[in-house]
């Protein structure tokens, strides 16, 4: 069976290296997707998850299916009259994450597929899914014909290369870490790393057997640990580390629901409609690819995390059309992340994690309600995905092939249809702001000043005092002069740092760069560059503020901005 | 933001106001020289820089320079709530030091494979 589950296929390289998934729909087996299996869900009263039978909780890892021959994904068990919820198994290395068990058949569970082209829940069997994997960013990788270990190595680690750290270091990490797990699919001995240019090919590849891919930063921390195969303790608690920071996030939102009741309030059944799905989207895309990216330290934070994650939870609602969640689900995200990140394991600080991640689905559910119009229904526990628009109006969260950065999916899904300053969210971000907390970093207990829709923008002045630089209140006041702006609030977010300077009451975010009062300071190159990584992070508005800058140097710029086209660069000062 | 580039996989993305307060810190407690100050400029200017355009010697000073300070800096802090403006310092630090633990600048010309 040709595996669909190996690197490369359904995932797209970006420029820096990292993968990233191709959400173009989900599935529309379950609760959305499409109109059809939204009225579906509705019909089949007593199936919590549109035709599949809720799930009992208590798995929550992330998996891979590792049977040759897949996995069928089953509304229910087969014997129990289960039917298929895709035409095809799932195929071999697909990654999974296992939410449950049913409640009648335990050897079912429940999972959530990631597949290259959508994400599909329902049940398979149990011993199809491998969840003991070495480290919690392992990939399973099917070993096709023609596939070799340097092939692999290539394609996983070549950004990691570096002096003294050949490709054989990785070559001799995979061996290493397969041979741990007792996999066929890669035999042989070690390669001497210092060895350039030549030596025996030691490594061989078994075509139609799996092998782990692990991450290139698991494969940094076991450096003294590779080629002897014998963990020292300093290498063990190098791994230690980096496993703690990927295990806590998951956690915290796997144990979510203990404090569903302290924290979700009237949304409670709006959000526990969906909460399998949403758990099993956000713990598996972190497994995915969240995680490496913070790992990894790539052009991202945790701004750009969230927002992913926030569009993940949207679709789940059945309202991926939303592009904006607002502020308060972005300041919930970023203090979700950034508790679980900081936890080392505490599980007190998970839990306060978890409520925060509780707290961004919250704010979510009433943006995504408000954008489908149906917060009347409230009260009786809105089915949201009936109120879903037709197919044609919904957009794909990613698909955006060959859009350069990591995040783009963060990037198409903020960017698209970015609404006017009288665009639909208005009501949304008004309901949303009710929900807010006290803050520490000051300027944000009190209520904010709101310009009139006809007034230019204005600046919460308390919050740019309290969270910014000079420069970037400047900039920022700068920014309310423009027309495009009429009407909006600006305000400098509190810690913990969400990934942009100021955003405005719709929601959007905006970060700035230039400081011409260090002008003779500018390197083009660095510039240009930098424009190019803002641009990358996703945010709605980029802001090139050249105010002060000598009349060569906004010549150079201008020209060069020129060149992108980007609608989302907020020109002030040329 | 400012966004640090040490190379081309390791990129720091940090508040203007982290990057100052920990500058500032790194000259003033000695962990970077205060030749290398302009460079707190010139991230203020650029929305960030380049260190993989930079003499190693100057990339490897500033980064060993960084990473001492904060160091010290998450020595000095402690325990602090993260919803502070100290918290926010703290996990940028933190950042930093994950992000740069696997960075070298090459002192020679080995190539690799």
């Amino acid at each position: 069976m040709a595996s669909r589950g190996e690197p490369g296929a359904g995932a797209v390289t970006s420029a820096s290296g990292l993968r990233r998934l191709q959400l173009k729909s989900i599935s529309g087996c379950v609760s959305v997707g499409t109109h059809g299996a939204a009225v579906q869900r509705k019909a089949q009263g007593e199936a919590a998850l549109g035709g599949v039978a809720a799930p009992t909780g208590g798995v929550n890892l992330p998996g891979f299916i590792d049977t040759s021959d897949g996995a069928n994904l089953r509304t229910g068990p087969a014997e129990a009259g289960g039917k298929t919820v895709i035409d095809a198994p799932l195929p071999p290395a697909t990654r999974v994450f296992v939410s449950g068990t049913h409640p009648s058949a335990p050897e079912w569970w429940y999972v959530t597929a990631f597949l290259p082209d959508k994400i599909a829940r329902g049940y398979v069997q149990q011993f199809r899914v491998n969840t003991d994997l070495p480290e919690p960013l392992a990939k399973l990788h099917e070993v096709k014909s023609g596939d070799t270990v340097e092939k692999l190595a290539v394609q996983e680690y070549a950004s990691s290369v570096r002096d003294g750290h050949d490709l054989r270091y990785y070559e001799n990490v995979l061996l290493h870490a397969n041979k741990q797990r007792g996999r066929v699919g890669i035999t042989g001995t070690y390669q001497d790393p210092g060895l350039l240019g030549g030596g025996a090919n030691n490594i061989q590849l078994v075509a139609g057997h799996r092998i782990w891919l692990v991450s290139p930063a698991y494969a940094h921390a076991v450096e003294g640990v590779v080629p002897d195969g014998s963990l020292t303790n300093g290498a063990y608690a190098k791994v230690k580390r980096f496993v703690q920071h990927v295990v806590d996030i998951i956690k915290s939102v796997t144990q979510s629901p203990h404090y569903f009741g302290e924290v979700a309030g009237e949304y409670a059944q709006a959000i526990r409609d969906h909460l399998p799905e949403i758990i099993g989207i956000v713990a598996g895309f972190i497994a995915a690819e969240a995680a490496s990216a913070f790992l990894a330290a790539t052009p991202t934070g945790v701004g750009q995390v969230a927002a992913v994650l926030i569009q993940l939870a949207l679709s789940a609602f059945g309202a991926v059309g939303l592009v904006e969640a607002g502020v308060e689900a972005l300041k919930h995200a970023g203090q979700w992340l950034t508790l679980a990140w900081t936890a080392k394991g505490e599980d007190k600080q998970v839990g306060d994690a978890s409520r925060e991640f509780l707290r961004m689905l919250v704010s979510i559910a009433m943006a995504a309600l408000a954008y489908l119009g149906v917060k009347g229904n409230l009260g009786k526990a809105v089915k949201i995905a009936q109120a879903m628009p037709p197919v044609g109006m919904v957009p794909a969260l990613a698909g955006a092939g060959g859009r350069a950065g990591p995040m783009a999916v963060a990037g198409e899904g903020v960017k698209l249809g970015v609404p006017g300053p009288a665009g639909p969210l208005g009501t949304s971000t008004a309901m949303m702001t009710k929900h807010g907390e006290g803050e520490g970093g000051g300027g944000s207990d009190k209520p904010e000043p709101k310009a009139a829709a006809d007034e230019p923008a204005k600046l919460d002045e308390a919050s740019f005092a309290s969270n910014a630089k000079p420069a970037e209140r400047a900039t920022a006041a700068r920014v309310t002069a423009r027309p495009e702006f009429k009407g909006r609030t600006f305000r400098a977010p509190p810690p913990p740092d969400p990934g942009f300077d100021w955003s405005d009451d719709l929601g959007r975010t905006y970060d700035a760069m230039g400081d011409g009062t260090k002008a003779k300071f500018l390197n083009f190159e660095d510039f240009k560059e930098s424009i190019v990584h803002h641009l990358r992070k996703g945010n709605n508005f980029t802001v090139i503020d050249l105010t002060g800058f000598e009349p060569e140097q906004i010549a150079d710029i201008r020209a060069y901005v020129d060149t992108l086209g980007n609608p989302t660069i907020v020109r002030v000062g040329f | 933001m400012l966004s640090i580039r040490f190379d081309k996989e390791h990129e720091w993305w940090v508040s203007g106001r982290v990057f100052e307060r920990l500058f500032l810190s790194a000259l003033e407690h000695g962990e970077l020289a205060s030749s290398l100050e302009d460079w707190r400029h010139v991230a203020d200017a650029n929305g960030g820089f380049s260190l993989a355009r930079l003499e190693p010697a100057i990339a490897h000073d500033l980064t060993a320079g960084l990473r001492a300070a904060a160091s010290a800096e998450l020595a000095r802090l402690g325990d602090v709530d993260l919803r502070t403006e100290d918290g926010t310092y703290k996990v940028s630090l933190e950042k930093l030091l994950v992000i740069t633990a696997g960075v070298q600048y090459p002192t020679d010309s080995t190539t690799n494979r």
